[in-house]
This record gives C-alpha cells, sequence and structure tokens, in this order.
C-alpha cells in the first residue's frame, strides 16, 4: 500500500510538472495569418496528402511512446516471464529427520509465495510421485496438503521425477527446478538433462550435515568353507567404529575385522555367522544427521546337516568324506533323505546316488524328471556337479575306456555313476574333485544348490567385496554420500541477484524519461521542429 | 478600432498645397469624355493637329483645310486631337484589417484616397470612389469639380470598418457597373484569406487601367513576434498557434516576399502601376516622390 501511494504521488508530481510545462499561447491579433500558415510546417505535416516529414522526429517520438507502453505493460525480462518453476521436495529417507523435512518445507513454501501463480508447480518426488500444487493453485492449498506427507524409508526420486519432467512435452524450454531437501543428483543425472533446465539446490545447508552410514551390505559363504557358516560384509561411509550386531535381538560377541579404504569408507567383515536363520541386525550407533542409512537387517539362510544313508559296502570308502562334510548327516535308511547306495540295492523313493557296474554305458548318468530338455538337465548338471572339475582324461587312461556323462529326463531324481571309479586305483577318490563332487551331488539330490566356487578358497579374501557377497543390498547410496558431501557455491546466486534487481519496465520508464527530458531540450533550443 | 480621421484632417490647406503641383498624366483616354486635360483617342475640334482624312457626307465644313484643296483639288478635313477628362475610380479597402493596428492603415488609405482625388478634380478629371471589403458599394458615384472635394472628404468619414477582405466578390461587382474606362486605383494592404492567387485573379477581371496602391509597414516584412504565440486573424477569426524563432521567422519572410513579388511582377506584366506607401508615414511626400517631375504618367 504505501508503494501504490508513492507511485501515486510520483504521477501526479510529474503530471505537475508537465502541466506547469505546457506551452503557454499568448494571443496576438494580427492583421492576416496568410503568412504564418505558410511558415509553420507543424500545419503541412497534418495534410496527408503531402511528403511525409521530419523522418526522424517521428521516430524519436515513436520510441518515447513506444518506451512508455512498454513500460506501462508491465513488461518483464524474459527470464523471469517466459519460464517456468518446477518445486521437487525430496520426500525419501534422506529427508527422514524431523529438522531437515521442516527445513526443506519452510523454504518450499517460501519460494511458492514468491514466485509467479501460473508459473510453479510442485511435486513430491516419493513412489508414486504427488503433484502437490499445480500451476494457478493457491498457496495455501499446499500448505494444506503437506500436513498428510511425510518422508518415506525409500531410495530418492528425484532424478527419476526431473527427468519423467524433462520428457513431458507440455513443458517450456526454460524451466528452473528447485530441489528441497538433501539429495544432489548425480553429474552423470544432470548430464542427460535437456540444456533448458537450470537446477538449483534450496537447501544447501541440509547437505553440508555430517553423516556416517552403510553404503552396501549382504552375506556371502563362508570364507572358511563352513557349510553352515557365512561371512556378513558390510560398506560404511565415514569412520567404522562404533557399531552393533545382534542375532535375534541378542547382542553378539562376535568381532569384526575392520578394513578402512582410501575413499574415506571402511568395511567391517564379519567371519563364520552360523547359518541358523536368524535375525541380523547390524547398526552403526553414535550421533548422526540421518538415522535412516545407520541400520540394516537381514535373515541368515537356514542351513542344517542332510541326513544321508550310505550303505554297508561303501561305508568304508565314503564314510570319512560324510563326516568332513558338516552338511551332511549320517543317518538310518529310515530318516535319510539322500541315499547312497549299490546297484544291487532296492528300489527306493528317496533321490538315491547309484553306484552301478562297469557294464553300465555310462560313468555317470543324471535323472530327472524336473526337466523336459535333456540340453537344460545337462547343463545344470554339469554346473551342480562341478563335472568341469574332474579329470576325465586321466579317469579314462586309468580305465582304458571312454569316461562320459549322460542324462534322462524320465524317472526319479538319481545320480548313477560307475562303482569301479571309487577304487583307490584310478585315483578318483583321492582327487580334490571328488569331495566336492559328493557334496554337491548330495545337496543337488536333496534339492539344495551350492555356488559355482563353493567352497571358498582359504585366506581368499584378504580385501573383502561386495561384489563377491552371496546377497547384498544396496541401500540408498547416494543420500548417504551427497548428505555428507562438501557444499558447492549455490548457482541460486543468480538467480537471487535477478530478483533483486529492478525490473524491465522501469528502465523502460527511466528511459522514456530521459528521452522525453531529451526532447525538451531539443525542442527548446530549437532543433526539434 | 481605430477611429477615423476627421474630414478637415483629410483636406487641410497644407495637404491640398503639397498636392497642387502634382498631375496624373494619361497616356491617352478613352473617347466619351467631356472635355478635360487628357489626351484623348477621340479627334474632333481640339488644339492640337492630328491628322487628315477625306471629307465625307455629313462632316463639319468648318473642318476643310481649303489650302490643300486649292492646290490639289480634293477635299480633305483636318482632324485635331480631342481633349477628354479621365474617370478616375478609387477603391479604398476599409475592412477589419486596415483599422487594425497603431497607426491604422485606414488613415493613410483615406489620405491616399484624398490626395488623389483631389489631384483629379484639380485637372478636372472625374472620381468616383468606391469602398470595399467584403463586398464593394458606391460612396461616390464619378462627378467632376474640385468644388466637390470636401463633399468627397466627409463621405470618406463615413467609412466604418468594413467585414472580411473579399477581393473576388468586390471588384467582381466593381467590374459589372459598366463604367466608362479609366482609371481604376485600388488601395490596399491586399491581404485577401484567399492569398495572392485570390487578388490577381479579381485584379484581372477589372476592365480599366489599374493603379495599385499598397498600404504597408515595416512590421509586415519584419514582425516584431517572438516566443509561443497564438496569432489570431482580426478578419477571420481563425487562430494560429505557433512558436516564433528564427526559422519560423525566416519562413514566414520567404512568403511574405513571395507575395509582395507576385504583386510586382503581375503589374510589371501589365503594365499597372504600383505604389507601396509606408502607414506610418506621412502620404503625401510618398506620393510626391513617386510623380517625376510632378507627373504620374499612366
Amino acid at each position: 500500500m504505501p508503494a501504490m501511494l508513492a507511485g501515486l504521488a510520483a504521477i501526479a508530481a510529474v503530471l505537475f510538472l508537465l502541466q506547469r510545462l505546457r506551452v503557454r499561447f499568448q494571443q496576438v491579433d494580427i492583421v492576416t495569418t496568410l503568412f504564418w500558415r505558410q511558415a509553420q510546417d507543424e500545419n503541412r505535416t497534418r495534410v496527408l496528402t503531402q511528403r511525409f516529414r521530419h523522418i526522424w522526429v517521428y521516430l524519436f517520438l515513436l520510441a518515447i511512446s513506444f518506451l512508455l507502453w512498454l513500460a506501462a505493460a508491465g513488461m518483464q525480462w524474459d527470464r523471469q516471464g517466459q519460464r517456468d518453476y518446477l518445486l521437487v521436495l525430496d520426500g525419501s529417507m534422506a529427508m527422514t529427520s524431523e529438522a531437515a523435512w521442516s527445513a526443506a518445507v519452510d523454504q518450499l513454501q517460501t519460494d511458492v509465495a514468491a514466485l509467479p501463480v501460473n508459473q510453479r508447480e510442485v511435486w513430491l518426488a516419493q513412489t508414486p510421485p504427488l503433484l502437490l500444487l499445480q500451476k494457478g493453485e493457491h498457496e495455501q492449498l499446499l500448505q494444506a496438503r503437506l500436513t498428510a506427507q511425510q518422508p518415506k524409508l525409500q531410495t530418492s526420486q528425484l532424478s527419476a521425477e526431473i527427468h519423467r519432467y524433462a520428457r513431458r512435452p507440455d513443458r517450456r524450454a526454460q524451466t528452473q527446478v528447485r530441489i528441497y531437501g538433501r539429495h544432489r543428483l548425480s553429474s552423470e543425472a544432470q548430464a542427460l538433462l535437456p540444456s533448458g533446465l537450470e537446477i538449483v539446490y534450496r537447501n544447501e545447508e541440509l547437505t553440508s550435515a555430517e553423516n556416517r552410514g552403510i553404503l552396501a551390505a549382504g552375506l556371502q559363504e563362508a570364507a572358511s568353507g563352513i557349510w553352515d557358516r557365512v561371512d556378513f560384509l558390510a560398506t560404511v561411509h565415514g569412520p567404522a567404529q562404533p557399531w552393533t550386531l545382534q542375532l535375534n535381538g541378542q547382542a553378539s560377541s562376535i568381532q569384526a575385522q575392520p578394513t578402512a579404504h582410501a575413499d574415506g569408507s571402511s568395511s567391517l567383515l564379519f567371519v563364520d555367522l552360523p547359518a541358523r536363520g536368524q535375525r541380523l541386525d547390524f547398526e552403526l550407533t553414535g550421533a548422526d544427521q540421518l538415522q535412516a542409512d545407520n541400520q540394516y537387517s537381514i535373515l541368515l539362510p537356514q542351513r542344517t546337516p542332510i541326513p544321508i544313508y550310505v550303505a554297508e559296502e561303501l561305508q568304508a570308502t565314503l564314510a570319512s568324506f560324510i563326516q568332513a562334510d558338516s552338511g551332511l548327516l549320517a543317518a538310518p535308511l529310515a530318516d535319510a533323505e539322500v541315499i547312497i547306495r549299490g546297484s544291487n540295492s532296492a528300489a527306493s523313493q528317496v533321490p538315491c546316488l547309484t553306484l552301478t557296474p562297469a557294464s553300465a554305458a555310462f560313468a555317470f548318468e543324471v535323472r530327472s524328471a524336473n526337466y523336459q530338455n535333456p540340453d537344460d538337465l545337462l547343463a545344470s548338471a554339469m554346473q551342480a556337479l562341478a563335472m568341469h572339475q574332474i579329470d576325465g582324461l586321466a579317469l579314462a587312461q586309468s580305465l582304458q575306456r571312454e569316461v562320459s556323462l549322460a542324462v534322462d529326463t524320465n524317472g526319479p531324481q538319481e545320480i548313477l555313476m560307475w562303482q569301479a571309479l571309487l577304487d583307490p586305483e584310478h585315483g578318483f577318490v583321492h582327487s580334490k574333485a571328488f569331495p566336492q563332487f559328493l557334496a554337491r551331488a548330495v545337496r543337488w539330490l536333496h534339492g539344495d544348490s551350492l555356488q559355482a566356487n563353493w567352497p571358498p578358497a582359504q585366506h581368499r579374501a584378504s580385501q573383502p567385496s561386495l561384489a563377491s557377497t552371496s546377497r547384498s543390498l544396496i541401500l540408498d547410496a547416494d543420500a548417504t554420500l551427497r548428505l555428507a558431501a562438501p557444499s558447492s557455491a549455490s548457482n541460486f546466486d543468480g538467480v537471487a541477484s535477478e530478483s533483486n534487481s529492478w525490473p524491465l519496465w522501469t528502465w523502460l520508464a527511466l528511459i522514456a524519461l530521459a528521452l522525453l527530458i531529451l526532447e525538451w531540450a531539443w525542442f527548446q533550443s530549437g532543433r526539434l521542429p | 478600432m481605430a477611429e477615423l480621421a476627421t474630414a478637415e484632417e483629410l483636406i487641410d490647406a497644407e495637404f491640398l498645397n503639397s498636392l497642387q503641383r502634382l498631375r496624373l498624366v494619361a497616356r491617352r483616354v478613352p473617347r466619351g469624355g467631356r472635355f478635360a486635360e487628357q489626351r484623348s483617342a477621340a479627334q474632333g475640334a481640339g488644339i492640337e493637329f492630328q491628322d487628315y482624312r477625306p471629307y465625307s457626307t455629313g462632316d463639319d465644313l468648318r473642318a476643310i483645310d481649303w489650302n490643300i484643296y486649292r492646290r490639289l483639288g480634293r477635299v480633305f478635313l483636318r482632324l485635331f486631337e480631342e481633349m477628354e477628362d479621365l474617370p478616375v475610380y478609387l477603391l479604398p479597402d476599409h475592412s477589419q484589417s486596415m483599422w487594425l493596428e497603431q497607426p491604422p492603415r485606414i488613415r493613410p488609405c483615406l489620405r491616399a484616397t484624398m490626395a488623389l482625388t483631389a489631384i483629379a478634380l484639380g485637372q478636372h478629371d472625374r472620381v468616383g470612389i468606391f469602398p470595399f471589403s467584403s463586398e464593394m458599394k458606391v460612396l461616390v458615384r464619378p462627378r467632376t469639380g474640385f468644388a466637390t472635394l470636401p463633399s468627397f472628404a466627409a463621405r470618406l468619414q463615413t467609412l466604418s470598418p468594413g467585414g472580411q477582405t473579399d477581393f473576388g466578390q468586390s471588384l467582381s461587382r466593381f467590374s459589372g457597373l459598366r463604367l466608362r474606362r479609366g482609371l481604376a486605383v485600388v488601395i490596399s494592404d491586399f491581404f485577401d484569406p484567399g492569398g495572392l492567387p485570390a487578388v490577381l485573379e479579381a485584379l484581372k477581371r477589372i476592365p480599366h487601367h489599374l493603379l495599385l496602391v499598397q498600404l504597408v509597414r515595416p512590421s509586415d516584412s519584419s514582425p516584431d513576434l517572438q516566443g509561443d504565440l497564438r496569432l489570431r486573424d482580426c478578419e477571420t477569426g481563425e487562430s494560429q498557434d505557433i512558436t516564433v524563432d528564427v526559422a519560423v521567422l525566416k519562413r514566414y519572410q520567404n512568403a511574405y516576399r513571395q507575395f509582395q513579388n507576385g504583386l510586382t511582377s503581375f503589374a510589371q506584366k501589365r503594365n499597372f502601376g504600383l505604389l507601396r506607401l509606408n502607414a506610418e508615414q506621412e502620404v503625401v511626400p510618398q506620393l510626391a516622390s513617386l510623380f517625376e517631375n510632378g507627373r504620374l504618367e499612366i
């Protein structure tokens, strides 16, 4: 209101001055105006049919008139008038801190009130994305809609939301995207954006906060090779200590092997955790700006020994192997879930590893009704039984016959092999491939599977890596890393300075005023007709 | 509005004395007039021998040149130049513009009219006065006799400010009066709203020899005006807003010069007389300076 009244007073003052400066003619009676009419040039310009005169004066006055007209029309700079504003509020886990959420919402509401109503649009970046305020809607609607919204424990959808907007056919070429929250777009994501999109971070103070979080975590087969044990690996941004580890809610005394990395992160390796199906809760403790990335929970696998029955005639050869495998448990025939037997044994409904006489056509034969295609069964058997580790050439030379593998998609789950292969003279039972073959064969028959590289080689992982984990869960690492990233110079400075500069219409009015003064000076000096 | 001069001011003794040595001399007046001092185209019983012609029936026997008859045996008549009077028609302008300014132009206009009247009457010529403004009226019908001079002055004194100058209307009516051809003297500022073309067109229609007496003043060519002015035409009432500066003044002077030159050129082409009298100075001395050796041959 004061500005409006001041403007009215200024206009009144200008009009008063102009009125004072108006030409006041002194009336003089003369005998004839005949010659004065001829002398006055303006009389001639008022005749349409005569030659157009004083083109420069006309252009000068035209310029003044246009400037005044444009100023009166409230013309604005193109950067403000011809671009949209996309305001995106991050609703991801990075905003679960109450202080961060409040700061972002406050900044968002302040900006919404300051921007042109028909040029701004507000979205909440979550899954699914939520349109908080359309173009033209009143800012008070935003406040009402925000009360029902909270950040969710999910990864940030900012990049997806901005790229979805960039693909919208109805968007303006020039759009300023204002991001409210801690998340920052990666340089790769920014590089994919169209050139007309300008990214502005409005909560730089949040991104500069200290944070320590779990970047990745997962389980892998125990490096010790123990069947019912697993290793747990966690990668932490920042120092590894302090932490807590609980199994089924009970604090565990298992110690971790910490490793610091050059990029500031560190790894914690927990070895030989008993795989009994417990719930593992790993948590980074200590003061932190973001709690959501400090916790990680996972269920350990349930690994119980497989009851196995070995026929009497084979006990002498195979008992030591069965005992050495912690995943196998010798059991009576009635309790067995896998049977190792000779060729003369009676038929059984339990999956069997059957040792066949030398008259059998194939050294190895794999039968399973679970496969329709023999090729699929063959490929599965080759991997599951680690057949590539068997030195088939040496066996063939020793046996003086071909050693081959056959598959049969009919019949019960069964593996047949020559019993002669167990003779020590052929060396198969003493090779390193046999324990693997036996352990894999039993587990394949039981319906389990082992990794191709199981068991892990001892002392293999001097630098534990998540790439080797059997189950790894990548958290919102971007949120953790960008939250801890140092604050960079905001590119919002340019926008702020723009809003402080005079609007275009003011410049137009000032130029018009200067030209009017110049016109007055010229007119007084007689240089302007 | 200026007041008109009294009759005494118009014909005071000094004024009349100063006019006595001035004469209007016509090269030849058309026949049909009464006996006077101007050479006429009529041949008859005059003093100056002009020509011979064979006698024809009805001719005056007194004009036969008997000496030629005796020498040649043939009858010839001696022809003499008739001396007749010159009709002088004075047309003073009494429009609004003649009454404006100080001193007004109407005074030198009437003084000039009276001067020419006195000169013409003094040489026995016939004088009529036809003042005009928006239209022409007959103020004094053509008459002779120096003794009538006071009556001319008295009639001129009755003139009042007329309307808007209209040369076309006024002179058209004057041309339709079927007057004997003579000398028409237009005494005016020649400021017609129609401009010079309207003035010249009207003058061309007058069937008399013309003497144009233009009343001018220095301010006509160099007006003492400056600044933002609303110029009001005293006759038409039209206003003209103008800012008078050097450039405008120069253009004004160009326009006025063209007007004067056009009037001069018209008079020269048609062999008419053109006298320019400064309205701010005494009339008779200016008139006298135009009469070479006291004669103005027209």
